[in-house]
C-alpha cells in the first residue's frame, strides 16, 4: 500500500462507537444510527412496537396460566358418582295438644269469649243519658 | 172468740201482702223505670215550653190581662214540669249507677249525696213555683233555677263519667282475674314440663301492660271532669274530652281480651305444631 492510500484512510477515520468499542456489532450503535438519532419518529415507533410486542407476551403467558388453572379446577369439580343408599324418614315428634281439653282452659277460653262480646257490646256513648236540652232564659222583655 | 181468732188472721194476711205488694214495687224501681218516667216528664216539659213561647208570643203582641194571665199559667206550667224534668233525670242517673258495676263505693256514695242535695232542692223550688203571684216573679224563681243549673250541670257529666268509668273498671277487674287464672295454669304448666312456657308468660305480659294503659286513661278522664269549673261554658265539651279518654281506656281493654284469646288458643297448642 501507497503513503497516499494510507493517508486517504486517515482522512476518513472509523467511528468506533458506531460498531462498538471492541469493534464487535451491538445495540447501542444501531440505535444511534437510526434516522434522526435516539429521539427521531423512527426510534419513537421502535419503542412502541417494543412495548406492544412486550404487552402481547405478557397476556400470552397470562392466558396460558389461566387454561392450566381452569383445566385443574375442572378435573377437581367433577361430580361424584351416584351411590344409591337408604335413606330413613326424619322422626317425627308427638304433637299431641296436652291441654286442648283442659277443662280450667276451656273454662278460661269461655271467659274470655264472654268478656271479649260484651267489651264489643258495651254503649260506651250512653247517648240516651246526654243531659236534657232546657231553655233557661225565661223573659218577657222585647 | 174464734169469730176474733179469724178477723185477726184476716188483717193479718192482708198486712203481710199489702208489705209484700209494696215491697216488690219499691224494688221495680230500676233505671229502666226511672229512665221512663224521665222521658215521660221531658215530654210533658217540651209540650209546655211550646205552650209557654206561644203564650209569650201573645203576651208580648196584646199586652192584654188575658194574655198576661194566659202567660203566667204556661210559664209556671214550664217552669214546673223544667224542675220535675231535671229530677226525673237525677233520679235516672242516680239508679244508673246504682246498677253500674266498678264504681268505687266511696265515689258512689259521694254522688248520692250530691244527687240527693240537688233533688231536694228542685223539689223544694218547684214547690214555691205555685206561690208566685206574678209572672215577674216566676221570671224571678226561673233564675234561681238558672244560677243552680251550673253545678246541676257539672253533677250531670261528673255522674255520667263515673258511670262510664266504673264499667271500664268492671271489664278490667274481670280480665285481671281472668290473667290471674291464666297465670296459674301456665305456673302449672311449667311445673309439668308439657310445654314451653316462656312465650305465654311474654304474651300475659303484653296483657297486662294494656290493662295499665287502661287504668292510665280512665284516670285521665276522671282528671279532666272532676276539674270542670261552674264557669266553664261550653261543659258538655270538655266532657266529650273525657268520654273520648274513656273510648281509648276501652281500646287498651279490647286489645287485652284480644290477647288473652291468643294466649289460650296458643296454651292448647303443642310445641311443635
Amino acid at each position: 500500500m501507497s503513503a497516499q492510500a494510507v493517508q486517504k484512510t486517515q482522512k476518513t477515520p472509523v467511528n468506533l462507537s458506531q460498531v462498538g468499542a471492541t469493534g464487535k456489532f451491538s445495540i447501542g450503535s444501531l440505535w444511534d444510527r437510526l434516522p434522526g438519532g435516539k429521539g427521531g419518529y423512527v426510534a419513537k415507533i421502535v419503542k412502541v412496537v417494543a412495548v406492544a410486542l412486550f404487552i402481547i407476551f405478557l397476556l400470552i403467558i397470562a392466558y396460558a396460566v389461566v387454561l392450566q388453572l381452569r383445566k385443574k379446577q375442572l378435573a377437581t369439580n367433577q361430580l361424584p358418582v351416584a351411590i344409591p343408599s337408604i335413606t330413613l324418614p326424619e322422626e317425627v315428634k308427638p304433637t299431641h295438644p296436652v291441654y286442648a281439653n283442659d277443662s280450667v282452659i276451656l273454662d278460661i277460653e269461655t271467659d274470655i269469649r264472654t268478656l271479649d262480646s260484651e267489651l264489643i257490646s258495651t254503649d260506651l256513648e250512653e247517648a240516651n243519658l246526654n243531659p236534657p236540652l232546657l231553655d233557661l232564659k225565661i223573659t218577657f222583655e222585647e | 172468740m174464734k169469730r176474733l181468732a179469724l178477723i185477726f188472721l184476716f188483717f193479718f194476711v192482708a198486712l203481710v201482702f199489702f208489705a209484700k205488694s209494696a215491697k216488690s214495687q219499691e224494688s221495680q224501681f230500676d233505671f229502666l223505670r226511672a229512665y221512663q218516667d224521665y222521658t215521660y216528664n221531658y215530654s210533658i216539659y217540651r209540650r209546655a215550653h211550646n205552650d209557654y213561647v206561644l203564650a209569650k208570643g201573645q203576651y208580648l203582641s196584646y199586652k192584654t190581662l188575658k194574655s198576661k194571665t194566659n202567660a203566667y199559667d204556661k210559664t209556671l206550667a214550664m217552669l214546673q214540669a223544667r224542675d220535675e224534668a231535671i229530677k226525673t233525670y237525677l233520679t235516672a242517673l242516680r239508679l244508673k249507677l246504682v246498677e253500674t258495676e266498678g264504681v268505687p263505693s266511696l265515689e258512689r256514695d259521694a254522688l248520692f249525696g250530691r244527687i240527693d242535695t240537688e233533688v231536694a232542692w228542685y223539689e223544694d223550688h218547684r214547690g214555691r213555683l205555685a206561690s208566685a203571684g206574678s209572672l215577674e216573679d216566676l221570671v224571678v224563681n226561673s233564675e234561681e233555677v238558672k244560677d243552680k243549673y251550673t253545678s246541676t250541670e257539672i253533677l250531670y257529666y261528673q255522674t255520667l263519667i263515673s258511670i262510664l268509668a266504673g264499667k271500664e273498671n268492671d271489664f278490667r277487674e274481670r280480665l285481671m282475674a281472668v290473667i290471674s287464672d291464666i297465670k296459674d295454669k301456665v305456673a302449672e304448666i311449667r311445673q309439668n314440663q308439657d310445654k314451653n312456657t316462656r312465650k305465654i308468660e311474654r304474651w300475659v305480659l303484653e296483657a297486662e301492660l294494656r290493662l295499665t294503659r287502661s287504668q292510665e286513661k280512665t284516670f285521665d278522664a276522671q282528671s279532666v271532669i272532676s276539674e270542670l269549673k261552674e264557669r266553664d261554658r261550653d261543659k258538655f265539651k270538655i266532657y266529650n274530652e273525657s268520654r273520648e279518654l274513656i273510648t281509648e281506656s276501652h281500646q287498651y281493654l279490647k286489645e287485652a281480651s284480644s290477647f288473652l284469646k291468643e294466649i289460650i288458643d296458643e296454651a292448647k297448642t303443642s310445641d311443635t305444631q
